[in-house]
């Protein structure tokens, strides 16, 4: 034995040895099927935990977004007639909602190869928190004809109520405006025929209408005139496109119903308006907050729930809210309705359905006669909101969903829904005389 | 020279024991990372449910029935009859549509009512929207909430203090489903008029 190797001497003395190729082959080979099936669990634990963590981003996503509208509505009105005489009143707008309803706009069916949902379709609402426009003042109809008068008279006499300066309150009417016309009583009284109405005289069908300014606002003869777009005859109302007027909330004509047969009556300021209804001037909307779902323009599969400063949304003052929203529907509880106030089922996806008639689960279609007295699209009847919303997550990104279908649209991803009701704060308390 | 051999039988007994000891560890990651992820997302819909209930009471005048003092936050899983401050809610989905089902206990007469959501674009009754009715299954969560007059609130440094004049209105969402331990709950509490 050579001293050089004395270790390896000592261990072949001790009677070990090393092992053989083929020892050694079958150990890695076993070792490998037992490595092999470590790991492919190992693999099944990260599919799973990834499709967790996707969903658990849905999840998040869902709850910030449902907090973003919680406070949003709640504070909905807020100071909409703050300086109304007599306060508190017994109506107010909070919002205005643009409902897209299933049969009379595009159908949402998700595209089958890249599961893109159709933006513009029966998937997704939008709605509008309004505000009034910062200091602007709150005006009456003060007509020397105890009347906003002609149907088809173009200008509003107003004063202020709260004795201001007429020329500084002026100042904020300007060209372009929305205002909103209100009558003082959301009573639902009955009127001809055993028709509901709104204000306190018989001839009052209509709770609120909104025109548009076509001039700056003037005073002459102690008045302030408030020249507006034309309305239809005999106190109806009339789509915009038929007119000049601008809509930059979007109320006057909605284009969901364009072409359907359904008419906007929020453009109907006729002889239902009194002396004594108010008139608030609703600005160009900048006001406002909007949301919407919107494709991003990056990405189209992905439609986002966005939230917009503003009546519309365009870049610049819109925010991303939560990625991947497949569903979008908002209903509204009815103050005229509100025995069922709190019945999930209770609540109208359509606010063509918003009717000053739709008591006791009438809605505007199924309405006591004479069915003509009906006044949709009436946006103060709204006391509470369902918010309905659907996310997913991201179509493809999860390989372990590749071969998984839900059972809510059969595509491959995982989906979640969240519904919450929000109250108006402060058009409900009104409502119940608080 | 020792002549060769292979593994004893001990040794193989040994190691594959070993193994399996190793490869249920890691099984039991698995499930509970599923357990725990199953259970966020529960945890999520009834956190959603319990600021929905607190909205929905906060809604009310003081003097109104719905909102006077009693209610309980223990109770049996399910809503019983006399149970007034109790409502349930099952979510699900299936057959093209999410489900939301509420039961409330009304003069001591247990009324559901369900809605959907379709992938289509239809909210409405399943009847309206034409798809099929409640289903079994999904989760159900029982909310119970409990309103007491003048709550003791904890003030600077602790100190507490009696807040006259208003409520406290807590909400208790439990889901009714045995098998998570400890049970999924979530609790909320606002203070009103």
């Amino acid at each position: 034995m050579a001293t050089g190797n004395s270790r390896f001497a000592a261990r072949n003395a001790a009677g070990g040895r090393g092992f053989s190729l083929i020892e050694l082959l079958v150990a890695m080979a076993v070792f490998l099927i037992v490595a092999g099936a470590a790991f492919s669990l190992f693999n099944k634990h990260v599919a799973i935990a990834t499709s967790q963590e996707n969903l658990s981003g849905v999840n998040i996503g869902l709850r910030n977004a449902v907090s973003q509208l919680q406070m949003d509505l709640a504070g909905a009105g807020t100071n909409l007639l703050a300086t109304a005489p007599g306060a508190p009143v017994a109506f107010s707008l909070g919002v205005i909602v643009q409902n897209n309803v299933p049969g009379k706009s595009a159908a949402c069916t998700p595209n089958a190869a890249s599961w893109a949902y159709p933006t513009d379709s029966a998937c997704f609402d939008s709605l509008t928190v309004t505000n009034p426009k910062p200091k602007a003042p709150l005006l009456v109809i003060a007509d020397p004809g105890n009347r906003e008068g002609l149907d088809t008279s173009s200008i509003i006499f107003a004063a202020d109520p709260n004795g201001g300066d007429l020329a500084a309150d002026a100042s904020f009417f300007k060209n372009g405006d929305e205002i909103l016309v209100v009558n003082p009583n959301n009573t639902n009284n009955t009127g001809p025929g055993g028709a509901p109405t709104c204000g306190s005289v018989a001839i009052s069908y209509y709770c609120m209408t909104i025109v548009s300014l076509t001039k700056d606002a003037e005073v002459a003869g102690g008045k302030i005139q408030l020249q507006h777009n034309p309305t239809g005859a005999g106190g109806l109302a009339q789509d915009c496109p038929g007119i000049s007027c601008t809509d930059p909330l979007g109320v006057i004509f909605s284009p969901t119903h364009s072409g359907t047969g359904d008419t906007s009556y929020t453009n109907a300021l006729g002889a239902g308006f009194q002396n004594g209804a108010f008139i608030v001037d609703l600005g160009t909307g900048g006001q406002s907050v909007t949301y919407a779902v919107q494709a991003d323009p990056a990405n189209p599969v992905d439609t986002q729930l966005v939230r917009c400063g503003g009546a519309a949304c365009v870049p610049g003052n819109t925010q991303v809210l939560m990625d991947q929203v497949v569903g979008f529907k908002v209903g509204a509880g009815l103050s005229n309705n509100q025995t069922s106030a709190d019945d999930i089922a209770s609540f109208f996806y359509d606010a063509s359905q918003y009717c000053n008639g739709a008591i006791n689960n009438y809605d505007c279609n199924n309405l006591p006669a004479p069915a003509a007295n009906i006044d949709p699209y009436d946006f103060t009847l709204i006391h509470s909101l369902r918010i309905s919303m659907i996310a997913r997550t991201a179509p493809n990104s999860d390989l372990s969903l590749r071969d998984f279908r839900n059972g809510f649209d059969g595509g491959p991803y995982l989906v979640q829904q969240a519904a919450v009701v929000v109250d108006l704060r402060n058009v409900s308390i009104n409502e119940f005389g608080n | 020279m020792h002549p060769t051999r292979g593994f004893t039988m001990a040794e193989v007994v040994v190691s594959i024991a070993i193994l399996a000891i190793g490869l249920m560890g890691v099984a039991a990651l698995i499930s509970r990372t599923l357990v725990s992820g199953t259970r966020a997302r529960y945890l999520n819909i009834a956190s959603v449910l319990a600021s929905e209930k607190l909205d929905s009471l906060d809604k009310w005048p003081t003097n109104d029935l719905n909102v006077q003092i009693g209610g309980a936050l223990a109770g049996p899983a399910a809503c019983a009859a006399g149970d007034s401050y109790c409502d349930q809610v099952t979510v699900s989905s299936s057959s093209g549509a999410d489900y939301e089902t509420q039961t409330q206990v009304i003069d001591g007469v247990p009324t559901t009512t369900t809605v959907i959501h379709t992938s289509s674009g239809c909210v409405d009754t399943p009847a309206k929207c034409g798809v099929a009715g409640a289903l079994a299954g999904g989760a159900t969560f029982t909310r119970r909430w409990l309103i007491t007059n003048a709550p003791t609130l904890s003030g600077a440094g602790g100190a507490a203090i009696v807040a006259n004049g208003v409520r406290r209105v807590t909400v208790l969402v439990t889901l009714q489903d045995g098998t998570f331990n400890p049970p999924v709950t979530f609790q909320m509490s606002m203070v009103r008029p």
